[in-house]
């Protein structure tokens, strides 16, 4: 005849495996999360902006459209600082730069004598450039060109219309950001924050190396 | 989960029924009125553990209570650094002063996630997991207590009188009549009845009542479960912005017309409506005299608004709680403040700043305070000071505003001349002057239209006046609907398994000489249960033909 096994064995032994149950619990919950978290990619869309500035350098960034992704043609037509009516017709034919800027905006005058020292290089050579002036009043972004010697025109859009134009396939979603429209109007290429000399001259040879069809 | 008792509490409990019915009955007070899963703990003797083995242990550790309550505490000490760190998302310009301040805490902590805690990865990694324990443990769950919903009451043990609840006397009746009599009472109580006829010896009922309890508990997990993925779903897809839009300006709703903003993973730029609101008037009124002096009586913002560029503007007010709806996406009307008019000309006389600049208020009667900078003038200038709208003077706190309304309107701004610290690129808050670059020229109190002309001839300050601006909240949230919805099943679910109670109920007639011997006893599920009563019911509906 077997002895039933007694209860109070059974129940030291639950109350050992309990206890290294909840540790194993909780040393399983650290490690799958440590994987998990070793398994996500590189983040970030949702980077967050500040009176348009970008502050996450993970938005920062620039992004080239091959001929065949690009959007619809783009036609802007405003009013520049100096009241003169102005229109993508201009620049038929031609690589136009568009850059969106305000005169508070550190990072804007950071790169504003980057923008006039291409504008002067590319002069003549069948790009354009032209700056839109988003939340500032006329008087400031006046003085701002004046301060910079910024050799194009910018059109006024306190307002933000004209950017509401812009915003089908790469919107320029910050303050300062940079567009280049190829030969046909269409968004080739954008650059979120301040350009640097090299980033954005690469950018307009790449785009004027191709032929208007 | 099903209660707060643990699993340990429910499995005493069950040891303890099972106490009551002898050893060889064990089975026959039927299976558990529950679906918790049995302890892997009492099954015998340790096993070798091959991966697959392993892989089931590790999924029933994760979907296990304890496991869920482990991840709840990480969820929430996750949160803390969440709290005392600056987040990206709410104050950016904050988290790259703390960079530049404290560059090797600050790339430490940066590459952590901890200036971004909510969209960091390891946070993601512990909502997951919560995630899939809730979901592991309810749906297996589900399908059980599914199957359990079909059972038949289990037979009647053998001693009912070691049952809890028990009751018997003797009768006239018919041993047959007397099983039937109680039979249809069960049923017309809404009782889930099985009946075993007299069979010359014995004949018995067995009844069960309450599957609805488990039912309103799995209802309330799974309405749970579906409150977190339309959250989840609402922040993934939705953006919420804000914006402070002056009198006489308009508003676009593109990316870079924000003050700030937040979205979800999958919400992309493009997606944003291609709306516009233009603020014509912000009408504000306040009560004069009596206890609620000051309290607004009114506020609106009077706007035109286009859907999509080029339709034709639409007059619309928005007030507190009365929202836009424009293009599926929702306009609040958050606050409002006031906004001088300023005018600076530099040492030649060319106006090199005109514009309205907003003055954040800093208590109930208006007294804002705000910056305004010229960096389009050499050298560059800088202005910070108050606005009141109905200014006073106090020899110690200095100048302060009475009422809210603009009765007595001044600026009260010092002026300072150097390096904004502007031409470096680094971002700057429009709400605060660097001054480390820069010396005080001086201060001064100006009224409307007046002008100050800055020391050592640095050009004209004209205060042309005041407007306003108000600020407003945007935002689209695709899973709030269905979040209500999950969270008004999820009461329902909770109420249902809180109030019903699960009990089982046996009667056993037997003939004899003297009579018919009736018994009754009943089981109940939970502590509080009820059953006593069930079994006095039944008792009285038998009573007139009770015999003592």
């Amino acid at each position: 005849m077997e002895l039933v096994t007694a209860t109070p064995a059974r129940s030291l032994s639950t109350r050992m495996a309990r206890r290294s149950r909840c540790w194993r619990a909780g040393v399983t919950g650290l490690l799958t999360a440590a994987l998990l978290s070793g398994c996500s990619q590189a983040t970030n869309g949702a980077g967050v902006l500040v009176g348009g500035q970008p502050t996450d350098t993970t938005t920062v960034g620039m992004t080239f459209l091959p001929p065949d992704q690009r959007a619809a043609a783009i036609t802007l037509s405003g009013t520049t600082l100096t009241g003169a009516p102005w229109t993508t017709h201009a620049a038929t034919r031609k690589v136009l730069v568009v850059n969106v800027w305000a005169s508070w905006c550190g990072p804007c005058r950071a790169e504003a004598p980057i923008l006039a020292a291409l504008a002067g290089k590319y002069a003549g050579r069948g790009v354009q450039f032209v700056g839109i002036d988003t939340r500032d009043s006329d008087t400031n972004g006046e003085a701002f060109t004046k301060t910079f010697g910024i050799p194009y025109p910018s059109l006024s859009d306190r307002s933000g219309q004209l950017l509401l134009t812009l915003s089908a396939s790469l919107p320029p979603s910050a303050i300062p950001s940079t567009l280049v429209l190829d030969r046909r109007s269409r968004v080739a290429g954008r650059i979120i924050g301040p350009v640097t000399m090299s980033g954005l001259g690469a950018l307009i040879e790449r785009v004027a190396a191709e032929q208007a069809k | 989960m099903n209660d707060p008792r643990s699993d340990r509490d429910t499995r005493v409990r069950e040891t303890r029924e099972r106490a009551v019915v002898t050893v060889e009955e064990t089975s026959d007070a039927g299976p558990p009125m529950s679906t918790a899963p049995a302890d892997p703990a009492e099954r015998d003797g340790p096993a070798r553990l091959g991966p697959l083995d392993w892989a089931r242990w590790a999924w029933r550790v994760l979907t296990s209570m304890r496991t869920a309550l482990l991840l709840l505490f990480l969820l929430a000490l996750a949160s803390i650094p969440g709290s005392i760190l600056p987040q990206r998302g709410t104050n950016p310009i904050r988290v790259t002063e703390y960079l530049a301040n404290d560059p090797v805490k600050g790339k430490l902590f940066d590459r952590l996630g901890l200036f971004d805690v909510f969209a960091s990865p390891w946070f993601a990694a512990i909502y997951l997991l919560l995630l899939v324990s809730l979901a592991g443990c309810v749906l297996p769950r589900s399908l059980q207590h599914a199957r359990m919903l079909r059972s038949r009451p289990p037979a009647a043990p053998r001693t009912l009188s070691r049952l809890p609840e028990h009751r018997s006397f003797h009768t006239d009746l018919d041993a047959q009549v007397a099983l039937n009599i109680a039979a249809d009472h069960l049923r017309r109580a809404r009782w889930r009845v099985d009946a075993f006829p007299h069979d010359g010896t014995t004949g018995s009922v067995a009844a069960e009542k309450g599957y609805s309890r488990e039912t309103g508990n799995l209802i309330f997990h799974i309405a749970l479960l579906g409150l977190v993925v339309a959250v989840g779903v609402g922040s993934f897809a939705g953006f919420r912005g804000y914006v402070i839009v002056r009198e006489g300006t308009s508003f676009a709703d593109t990316r870079s017309q924000f003050d700030s903003f937040a979205s979800g993973r999958i919400f992309t730029d493009s997606s944003l409506p291609p709306f516009s609101f233009s603020l014509n008037k912000f009408r504000v009124e306040y009560q004069r005299g009596g206890q609620q002096s000051g309290s607004p009586r009114l506020f609106a913002a009077d706007l035109s608004v286009t859907t999509s560029p080029g339709q034709a503007a639409q007059a619309q007010r928005v007030q507190v709680n009365e929202p836009l709806e424009v293009g599926g996406v929702k306009v609040f009307l958050v606050g409002y403040g006031y906004a001088p008019i300023i005018t600076v000309k530099n040492a030649r006389g060319e106006v090199v700043f005109h514009d309205s600049v907003v003055f954040l208020p800093q208590d109930g009667n208006f007294t804002s305070t705000g910056v305004i900078k010229i960096p389009d003038t050499a050298p560059q200038l800088g202005l910070q000071g108050f606005f009141l709208p109905s200014a006073a003077v106090d020899a110690v706190q200095g100048p302060y505003s009475t009422f809210p309304a603009a009765d007595n309107p001044a600026l009260f701004i010092s002026a300072w001349v150097g390096d904004l610290g502007l031409d470096n690129g680094r971002p700057q808050s429009v709400y605060k002057l660097d001054t480390t670059k820069m010396t005080r020229l001086g201060i001064k109190a100006m009224r409307p239209t007046s002008t100050w002309a800055l020391p050592r001839g640095r050009g004209t300050v004209t205060f042309d006046g005041y407007s306003r601006w108000a600020s407003f909240a945007i935002a689209r949230d695709p899973g709030k609907a269905y979040a209500l919805i999950a969270a008004i099943t999820a009461i329902a679910g909770l109420s249902l398994s809180l109030l019903v109670r699960r009990r089982r109920i046996w009667i056993r007639v037997t003939q004899a000489k003297t009579g018919t011997h009736v018994e009754i006893a009943g089981l109940a599920r939970s502590e509080h249960s009820t059953v006593g009563d069930d079994l006095d019911t039944v008792v009285a509906h038998l009573h007139p033909h009770r015999t003592p």
